[in-house]
């Protein structure tokens, strides 16, 4: 009778776990807002703002699969500053564009490694990130400042 | 409805279908030309019907004793030089000339370049018979065409003199101009330069077309020097570029993304990357190469164009390789453009000149240097005119009176000093604009 109350007790607390679990709701973000506020830490002097449309040709990220995107370039180097900030339309097109991103990142370190040093320890360090269904790059020596930027709106 | 009424009424409709049945056979018609009209004839061909393009053609030729045969005609059967010999002698008599050809052409299928030679041999040998000399009336300016730039000086003017004459024709009504020199000549389009020839030589016009053996040398003379000092013209909409691609390395990759952002040239397709070289884009394809990606997939560069169905290629290379000498850097950069024609042989090939470094950049050396990059760029330049691709000097627009990059012009924050600003790509844009090849800039 013990052991059955133990058992009930448990598989109620999993069951209540599970429901936690579940209904954490993804928070939702405006990356326009995000990259305003990158660009502003940035500060960079001559920023090229990318919108969905130029992302198929540049990564292979299809406009179907983005529900909004917010991503902008800086040429302070050898090689661009990349910040592609996107929002997947569910988890599977998250993870084609998670896919084409990464493939993006393994170019930069490859084309880098000879001569750019900079932009070469840049793509090292950088990963690409996903959150429910947002993904991504920020490929810049300046990933630290922007990397908090960008987590700081998916804290709360 | 009246029986006047009526009958107005099926008059109006017949109108109709007849006019839509002509403009139907005349969108098919390869050459542009008024269609002849139908004379009394009885055909004698079997494969030929009054519903095909060449029907009028071939009725007219007939009706001049061009055409004698009957049986199959074989409109789409190769035409040989014997036949059209044989063809001219019932044309010379149609139109009171003697003429004599002496190309010594091979019994086999003739193209259309070969064409022309005995058209023009033809027109040029006519002797007053029992009318005047033959004389064809110019259609319209004779011009050089790209296409018959590396073909024989007699050839060359042959193909200019139809042209101008209107034998022959580039425009095909599809959009595509070509004379599509190297193809054979079938028996229904031979009908329809012979036709056009006995039209125009029984026409006399204000201005005879010369069809003597070097009228024509002096334009294809300057287009040769066309093809590598493009001349300046009006500034073309962003949107020519929209079916061109641009091939670079990190210099060009910073137009990409500037174009990218603000749509300088429209919806050009950029197949750019750093480290890129006419060297190691002829190797294979793998995780650690350098070739760029089109639409998120690496690939080599010629399949990349192919791809992206481009029809003008811009490419700029040179700056990754030419230490490691001249020789080697132009040998690949002709491979690649051989390469690419191979694999995409309708696109037009524009070399863009390597742009300059500054002094002070770091990777400025003995083997890579400003009178380095000038020496690849004139090996490039006469290259480009031995095959006929152009060839674009965007780099004098960037350098200061010492051949050195304008400093204010360049982005680079360590010394590399090979990379554009903003300022200096509005210039690339505005250079590409204003120096578009003539025969580019009706496309």
């Amino acid at each position: 009778m013990k052991q059955r109350t133990i058992a009930l007790i448990l598989s109620l607390l999993l069951a209540l776990g599970l429901t936690a679990c579940g209904g954490k709701e993804e928070v939702a973000v405006d990356l326009t807002d995000v990259r305003g506020a990158m660009l502003e830490v940035q500060a960079p002097d001559e920023p090229w703002l990318l919108e969905t449309d130029a992302l198929k040709n540049l990564y292979g990220i299809e406009a179907d699969d983005v529900q909004q995107s917010a991503s902008y370039v800086t040429m302070s180097g050898t090689f661009p500053d990349e910040i592609i900030l996107v929002q997947a339309v569910d988890e599977k097109a998250a993870e084609r564009i998670q896919s084409a991103l990464k493939a993006r990142l393994s170019e930069v370190m490859v084309q880098s490694q000879s001569y750019d040093p900079d932009n070469y320890a840049a793509a090292q360090k950088c990963t690409v990130t996903v959150n429910g269904t947002y993904v991504a790059l920020i490929l810049s020596p300046e990933q630290e400042s922007l990397r908090a930027v960008y987590d700081e709106y998916f804290a709360g | 409805m009246t029986l006047h009424q009526k009958r107005f009424t099926t008059l109006l409709l017949c109108l109709c279908i007849l006019m839509g049945l002509v403009a139907c056979k005349q969108d098919d018609v390869p050459e542009t030309t008024p269609t002849p009209e139908v004379p009394d004839w009885e055909n004698p061909y079997t494969d030929l019907t009054e519903d095909m393009w060449v029907y009028p053609y071939v009725a007219k030729l007939s009706e001049a004793g061009v055409f004698t045969g009957s049986g199959t005609f074989g409109p789409d059967e190769p035409v040989t030089s014997a036949e059209v010999v044989e063809y001219l002698k019932s044309l010379g008599q149609a139109l009171s000339v003697n003429f004599s050809v002496n190309s010594g052409f091979s019994a086999g299928p003739l193209t259309r370049a070969d064409m022309c030679l005995i058209l023009s041999e033809f027109a040029q040998s006519s002797k007053p018979a029992l009318g005047g000399k033959l004389t064809l009336a110019q259609q319209h300016e004779p011009k050089a065409f790209s296409e018959a730039l590396y073909l024989p000086a007699e050839v060359q003017n042959a193909v200019t003199a139809c042209e101008a004459a209107g034998i022959i024709t580039d425009d095909d009504g599809s959009g595509n101009h070509s004379l599509q020199l190297n193809k054979e000549v079938t028996r229904a389009q031979c009908a329809v330069m012979l036709c056009k020839l006995l039209v125009i030589g029984k026409s006399r016009g204000e201005t005879p077309v010369d069809f003597s053996s070097d009228a024509y040398t002096d334009l294809y003379t300057a287009l040769l020097d066309e093809l590598v000092h493009v001349p300046e013209c009006a500034p073309v909409d962003a949107s020519y570029f929209d079916d061109a691609v641009f091939v670079g390395d990190s210099v060009s990759l910073r137009l990409q993304y500037y174009c990218t952002a603000n749509g300088g040239l429209g919806n050009t397709t950029f197949l750019c990357s750093g480290s890129l070289s006419a060297t190691n884009a002829l190797w294979s394809v793998g995780s650690e190469s350098v070739h760029p990606s089109y639409q998120g997939k690496k690939m080599l560069i010629e399949d990349g164009i192919a791809a992206c169905g481009a029809k003008k290629v811009y490419i700029m290379l040179g700056m990754n390789n030419i230490s490691f000498g001249i020789e080697n850097a132009t040998n690949d950069m002709v491979t690649l453009m051989d390469r690419i024609q191979e694999k995409s042989p309708d696109v037009t090939l524009i070399i863009q000149a390597v742009t300059p470094m500054t002094s002070s950049s770091r990777i400025y050396s003995g083997s890579l240097n400003n009178e380095k990059i000038d020496e690849y760029n004139e090996v490039m330049r006469q290259i480009c005119q031995d095959h006929g691709w152009y060839f674009l000097d965007v780099n004098t627009q960037f350098k200061d009176e010492n051949n050195q990059l304008v400093r204010t012009y360049c982005s680079d924050p360590d010394e590399m000093g090979i990379h554009f600003s903003n300022a200096a790509a509005e210039i690339w844009i505005n250079y590409l604009k204003t120096h578009v090849p003539a025969e580019l800039l009706n496309t």
